[in-house]
């Protein structure tokens, strides 16, 4: 190595700076040729390495095997509890209480008026859980389709809101489609995004009550939530945090104009 | 939630990532089949005792050491650094060798596989599952400034062994 501020040049390169720590190297970058260089050729691999699909897909036969074997070795061992339990972890209301009612986006507002203010960790936990289940069973997408004019359409004819879809390809995410979740036992618009060989998760739901939380890692996914062009939106993904902020952020600000005050 | 449920949960999703992983180390899509499943079953015994870490690391964790179980069956573990070797005979090779690979893919492909295990396995970590430091660290078992020095080693020997800078378009790949 022939500067001593070389480890800086990639710790900045994977993002494993704060923000003091970027401001250093990258004024250490402007004044030395040899770092300069060490980004851009460093940058260069990583770009080709991401460009190709050097990444191998999971078969769907192995999926499905280790799925057997491991109902197989529960039973084996005689554990008990309903496999689907965790999806009644967040039935608050109990299954009877709205009935046959529609879930319209006004029960929605309702429910989300009932709750106490403030971080709603059940939305990111069954956030997380739809994630993981969708990879899991590998039903990514109720509707295939990249193109926005499909999906969009698509979305508004199972739900009574239509959220903002923005082309972000420029971006380097495609739109691999969009299905329909639960989560609180109120329909969602999951919009599937692309970015490299990495999926990425949006739930998005007209604006409520609920504060937009931090971002967060839960059960090794990242999660970062955002607020804009009258929708919540939350973003799930393995993808690395700086990739997964931006989408967030070019999708709240789809139609330039900042969300409703809470309480409208 | 039961132990079976959660497991689902928390740990199912990540075996794209433990395939992945396996197929790089092992170079062997059966032999990569045969350690998901194996991992698979060994982490559902430990999940007992996996308290609040993060799940992808502990998972890719157990998948790699029945990866370099499997392979002692057939060399030393002191070898994980040792075959840089290859490394330079695909170097000397020069441009002919390129000459043979249809794309730039296949360069990278053939420069990742010619790594040393230790090398390989945190290009694989970072590069393609854009692991943290922390989680690499966590995952092989070795210090954060360990996966560093690795890290940058593996960039340098990648980017000389697969002349990035000459194969920028498959149609300059073949002459």
């Amino acid at each position: 190595m022939k500067c001593h501020q070389s480890p800086n040049v990639h710790r900045l390169v994977d993002d494993e700076l704060d923000v003091d720590g970027r401001v250093s190297i990258e004024r250490h970058i402007a004044g030395c040729a040899h770092c300069a260089e060490e980004r851009r050729r460093t940058d260069a691999l990583r770009h080709g390495l991401r460009d190709e699909a050097l990444r191998f897909a999971l078969p769907a036969s192995l999926l499905a095997r280790v799925t057997h074997l491991v109902d197989d070795e529960t039973r084996a061992v005689g554990v008990t509890g309903s496999r689907r339990a965790s999806s009644r972890r967040w039935y608050w209301l109990g299954s009877g209480a709205l009935g046959g009612a529609a879930m319209t986006a006004g029960v929605f507002a309702l429910v989300t008026a009932l709750r106490a203010t403030g971080i709603d960790h059940r939305l990111v936990d069954g956030a997380v859980a739809a994630h993981g289940r969708a990879a899991t069973t590998g039903h990514l997408v109720d509707v295939r389709s990249s193109d926005l004019h499909t999906v969009k359409p698509w979305l508004s004819q199972h739900l009574d809101y239509s959220p903002p879809l923005p082309d972000l390809s420029a971006d380097g995410f495609t739109l691999i489609g969009g299905r329909l979740d639960r989560l609180d036992q109120v329909p969602v618009a999951t919009l599937v995004y692309g970015y490299g060989q990495h999926t990425i998760d949006v739930f998005v739901r007209p604006t409520g009550e609920h504060d937009v939380a931090a971002p967060a890692q839960d059960r090794g996914f990242n999660v970062i939530q955002s607020r804009g062009s009258g929708m919540d939106w939350v973003g799930v993904s393995d993808v690395n945090a700086k990739q997964l902020t931006l989408l967030m952020e070019r999708l709240a600000a789809s139609d330039g104009v900042m969300g409703p005050e809470p309480g409208r | 939630m039961s132990a079976a449920s959660s497991f689902e949960v928390l740990v199912l999703p990540h075996l794209g990532a433990a395939y992945n992983l396996a197929r790089w180390t092992l170079r062997d899509p059966v032999a990569a089949e045969d350690v998901v499943q194996e991992a698979s079953i060994r982490a559902l015994r430990y999940f007992g005792g996996m308290r609040g870490e993060n799940p992808k690391a502990w998972f890719l964790a157990i998948v790699r050491r029945c990866c370099f179980d499997r392979l002692d069956e057939v060399r030393s573990r002191n070898d994980l650094l040792a075959d840089e070797d290859r490394t330079d005979e695909i170097d000397e090779a020069g441009p002919e060798h390129l000459a043979h690979l249809r794309d730039r893919a296949d360069s990278l492909r053939a420069a990742i596989e010619a790594l040393a295990p230790g090398y390989r396995e945190v290009i694989i970590l970072r590069e393609l599952e854009d692991l943290s430091y922390k989680e690499i660290a966590r995952i092989a078992d070795i210090p954060i400034g360990t996966v560093m020095s690795r890290l940058a080693r593996a960039r340098s020997l990648l980017q000389k062994s697969s002349h990035l800078d000459e194969v920028r378009d498959p149609s300059k790949a073949c002459r």
